[in-house]
């Protein structure tokens, strides 16, 4: 009987080659988005989770409370790893870990810049990255020590067996380390990509970082072990107040968040988790099954208008001995072996396009294909949607009445051609959510990167300030400002690029002792205002020819201003960390955080000596040749490190690669589900203009021109397509207030989005029905009524 | 003779929105074991209707319906389906083979529906082919055939199962007379041979293979005539 099934389900896809084609390639394009999208998700399900014990494993973090609202922040004294585990009984292992930077490594004539950072011993045993060579049980135990991952170490000596071997560091020193282990390459589902590792301890007792010894003072991460069993929750309430029982004055209240729950799960909002990348891994695993049921929606859809077709032989299976089961078992194996032909066609696909989605998703994916589970999910989804895509027509076929097959004229119900309708309508209520959606992204991600940021960031350059130009700035700004098209040159400890350093230690007269708010703090060198183009309200930027003016006064923003005037509107100082400040200047707000933050008070301060990072302002058509100058005064300076720049244009656009992302995705998706739509509005086109020949032969007998009989058919399309419309904008209306609302700064929701989608979409639907409904009106009625 | 067919006032009716239709008034009817049977009327007097229930395709809306040993008036479509397989062959005016299906397979199909292991359905599907006269065109499709030898890949279809009746409707509505011919002679050799058959005709002349002729009018038996066995 099977071998039955099969037969017809072959001989029917060679028959209806127009039917099995859009069935297959509609089928195919789903299951190739749901694969990529199950990849994707099944990537970020397991990003840094696959660690041993990593359920015992806790990131430990600060709620600080500022003005309204309480920010939840990962940095932490630099001290509290250790002090948590001498007294809290239920940490087994404890590490402080720091931000991680980039140095330049050099062994013999190999100079290489590595990105690393600085942690205590316990690290590699709370997470536990696998070792090619080195004992774990030493690691990073003595101040001389460096872990390597085997990449760094080819970096540097072509080769990994180099336990021992020595490396020289050079930051503002120059510094030994003897490599100590060597790491396997990292996974590729964990977030925390480094290439070194060095001892807490060389950072900790370096002469600028005496804060980190203290308790009023963030920065570091603090990761822990708990021992097995432990009720993290209690643990965590129970250290709540563990920063403000060694210094009174602290307003952080730690909690302990399970470290495999903050990628996914790393947001918060007032104190409280809400959201993060989760909500992404929602959307797209919707987005994901809404193709795929789209796909199901089109094999439902054709194969319902075929039914015609197919009553005849519903009919006489049914009157020489088929019961309705074996009938519905003969319908679902069709459309499964379908689904498993566009299996192997989507799997094809998502082998072709494996390194287009990893560009636009950022990730390195690839087939797993030695694992079952793969195999075992594509198994799932072939069922899922071969038994989606077969049970309507199965059921519904099953159902024919078999009477009517004496007097052939067996015929689809209404509440089929209902239900028909129904599904295009589905198909492109999702279109239209889609498209508009995408025009909304848009919209938004043009208006962020074009906003006005209180700064030019055109024409702006941007450096790390090390090795000799960090010693001897003043000679380097000067060789570079004699460049007739160089403007100007400064230097902050501030990048414009996210917070970096702040405090809630501000007060001015008036205050109310209980309100704290949160101050950005940037420390900068003379000329910065300047150099990045801010603009004064009040006073002036930090000069060198005012002396102690500049140096104990500040330069503030409009933000803070309102805050320090807001009880004495005559305010001319404001005190930090107990010391009084006279503002000399006010500058307007400005972004120095993506426009999904609000603008945040700021305090400048001059203190030239900590601001690693140079500004130059170039006013020139010549980039080339400006760039090649700078490089070239860099060289002389600063011989031992490689020239590195950035603009600000580009570094601010790099703050929305995530959106873009979305945007990007957002596009490809509507644009597949067009796609998808159009082919199911295609097949069921060409039903309707078959199913009306009797109707547009009557007609055209009577007079009708081919343009009204177009209208016939597409009228019907036309209609559905316009609701879907509708719902479709209300839709995307309502999930796109939602998104929006994650900005503080953003477009309204334009009224002529809709009907820019509306013509996009009502255009694509007219041009796909008329190829069908064009070929039927031009039939010669003679033709068309003799067949009746 | 025992009756193969009974029905005590059988009724039907056909219910739309607005309009009630009685297609089926009353009607008594006894078919023998053996008999070959016509039916006719003029075009929406309920044969169709009638034989739709006689072949245990639908069921009367009151009345009592004996098929074989079982009252089957208010039988299950599934029971119906059981009762259906391997006891009625259906021969259609449009003939009705699957167009995906080859004569073979066609021919084979019921006998699939009633779990024949294959050597056995291989020797019946052949031994009917070869009875009428079709086994040369075996794995043809039914459109590279012609309207005769598609009747007749019908027929073969309707006995491979060796049920006690045979339903024909209109069996020869669509072939030409020569091929027509043959198709009652086959139907008159199946009776022959012991095969009830009901046959739903407007061709007197294909009426006159029957025994016993059934006139039907507006939904009601009018006439029925008995009529010596004779041969055109």
């Amino acid at each position: 009987m099977l071998k039955n099934y099969f037969k017809i389900a072959f001989r029917g896809f060679a028959k209806h080659k127009l039917t099995f084609f859009i069935n297959l390639f509609g089928l195919a394009l789903g299951l190739w988005v749901a694969m990529l999208i199950g990849l994707w998700v099944q990537d970020e399900l397991s990003m840094n989770r696959d660690f041993k014990d990593i359920d015992q494993v806790y990131r430990v973090m600060g709620h600080q409370r500022y003005g309204d609202e309480i920010y939840t922040f990962a940095s932490t004294p630099g001290v509290l790893a250790k002090e948590l585990k001498e007294v809290q009984p239920e940490v087994e292992l404890a590490t402080t870990f720091t931000w991680m930077e980039k140095n330049l490594f050099v062994q013999e004539d190999t100079r290489v810049k590595l990105e690393g950072f600085y942690a205590e011993p316990d690290y590699l045993h709370i997470l536990q990255y696998e070792l090619l060579h080195g004992d774990r049980e030493k690691i990073l135990t003595e101040k001389s020590n460096i872990v390597l991952t085997k990449e760094a170490a080819i970096k540097l000596f072509g080769r990994t067996d180099v336990l021992g071997e020595e490396l020289v560091m050079k930051d503002d020193t120059v510094r030994s380390f003897y490599v100590q282990a060597v790491l396997e390459t990292l996974p590729s589902n964990s977030t925390w990509k480094f290439e070194y590792i060095l001892p807490y301890q060389v950072t900790f007792d370096h002469p600028n970082n005496e804060w980190m010894r203290r308790w009023d003072s963030n920065g570091p991460n603090t990761l822990v072990r708990l021992r097995p069993n432990t009720n993290a929750e209690a643990f965590s309430e129970g250290i709540a107040g563990f920063v403000k029982e060694r210094y009174e004055n602290s307003n952080v209240t730690l909690i302990a968040y399970p470290q495999k729950e903050l990628y996914l799960r790393g947001k918060f909002v007032d104190g409280k988790q809400q959201g993060g990348r989760i909500e992404y891994v929602r959307l797209f695993s919707i987005i994901g099954i809404f193709v795929l049921l789209i796909a199901c929606i089109n094999f439902m859809n054709l194969s319902t208008a075929k039914s015609q077709k197919r009553a005849k032989e519903v009919g006489v299976r049914k009157v020489v001995g088929a019961e309705n089961s074996s009938l519905i078992f003969q319908f679902l194996s069709e459309s499964l072996i379908l689904t498993f032909i566009a299996s192997l066609f989507a799997l094809l696909l998502v082998i072709i396009t494996m390194p287009v989605f990893n560009e636009l998703t950022g990730k390195t994916l690839s087939i797993p294909y030695s694992e079952g589970g793969f195999w075992l999910y594509l198994l799932i989804i072939i069922l899922f949607t071969g038994t989606v895509a077969g049970s309507y027509p199965a059921f519904y076929l099953s159902a024919t009445k078999v009477v009517a097959v004496f007097k052939n004229n067996m015929k689809a119900g209404k509440n089929v051609v209902w239900a028909r309708k129904g599904l295009v309508l589905a198909q492109f209520i999702l279109a239209t959510t889609l498209i508009v959606s995408t025009v909304v992204i848009y919209q938004q991600i043009n208006y962020a990167l074009q906003k006005d940021l209180g700064y030019v960031k055109e024409q702006l350059l941007t450096m790390p300030l090390e090795g000799q130009i960090g010693a001897n700035f003043n000679a380097f700004k000067t060789r570079l400002e004699q460049h007739p098209e160089i403007k100007s040159v400064s230097r902050s400890t501030h990048n414009l690029l996210g917070r970096n350093s702040n405090t809630g230690g501000v007060s001015w007269e008036g205050k109310d002792p209980n309100f704290t708010a949160l101050f950005e703090i940037m420390f900068v060198d003379y000329g910065f205002i300047e150099t990045v183009g801010m603009k004064l309200v009040k006073g002036e930027d930090f000069n060198i020819n005012k002396g102690a003016d500049s140096l104990q006064g500040a330069i503030i923003n409009e933000k803070a201003y309102q805050l320090i005037t807001q009880g004495n509107p005559d305010a001319t100082s404001f005190s930090l960390y107990d010391e009084e400040r006279n503002i000399t200047g006010v500058v307007a707000d400005f972004h120095f955080q993506s426009v999904h933050e609000n603008m945040e008070p700021v305090i400048f301060l001059l203190g030239p000596d900590y601001a690693g990072q140079g500004f130059i302002r170039l006013n020139t058509a010549n980039i080339q040749n400006t760039l090649a100058s700078i490089e070239n005064i860099a060289a002389e300076i600063n011989p031992d490190f490689p020239f590195q720049y950035s603009f600000m244009d580009d570094n601010y656009a790099r703050m929305y690669s995530e959106d873009v992302r979305l945007r990007d995705l957002a596009k490809y998706f509507s644009i597949l589900t067009i796609l998808i739509s159009c082919l199911g509005l295609l097949g069921l086109s060409a039903h309707i203009a078959e199913q009306k020949t009797k109707e547009i032969g009557i007609r055209k007998v009577l007079g009708a021109s081919t343009l009204s009989i177009l209208n016939v058919i597409n009228k019907e399309f036309l209609i559905i397509v316009l609701i879907s419309i509708a719902i479709g904008s209300g839709m995307a209306y309502w999930f796109m207030q939602d998104w929006l609302s994650g900005y503080a700064y953003s477009i309204e929701f334009e009224w002529w989005f809709i009907p820019l989608a509306a013509m996009v979409i009502l255009s694509i639907a007219y041009m796909t029905v008329t190829l069908q409904s064009f070929r039927a009106a031009r039939v010669n009625p003679v033709n068309s009524l003799k067949t009746e | 003779m025992q009756n193969i067919i009974k029905t005590v006032n059988l009724k039907k009716l056909y219910t739309t929105e607005e309009v009630e239709t009685t297609a089926l008034d009353d009607i008594q009817i006894e078919i023998k074991k053996g008999e070959f049977v016509a039916i006719m009327g003029p075009s929406g007097c309920g044969k169709s209707t009638l034989l739709n229930i006689i072949g245990l395709l639908d069921n009367p809306d009151s009345g009592e319906y004996h098929f074989i040993d079982h009252e089957v008036a208010k039988f299950s479509e599934r029971q119906r389906s059981q009762l259906r397989k391997g006891n009625i062959g259906f021969v259609f005016q449009s003939f009705n083979l699957i167009d995906e299906l080859t004569c073979y397979e066609n021919v084979e199909l019921p006998l699939l529906y009633l779990k024949i292991p294959s050597d056995e359905r291989k020797r019946r599907v052949e031994e009917v082919l070869t009875r009428m006269n079709i086994m040369h065109r075996k794995d043809h499709f039914p459109q590279q055939l012609s309207g005769g030898q598609q009747q007749r890949v019908a027929i073969a279809r309707a006995i491979v199962a060796r049920p006690s009746v045979i339903l024909a409707d209109e069996p020869t509505g669509n072939l030409d007379s020569a091929n027509g011919e043959e198709v009652m002679r086959l139907l008159e050799e199946l009776n022959n041979e012991g095969t009830t058959i009901v046959m739903v005709t407007h061709s007197p002349h294909d009426a006159n293979y029957a025994h016993r002729i059934i006139n039907l009018f507006d939904g009601k038996v009018v006439t029925e005539n008995i009529k010596e066995q004779f041969h055109v």
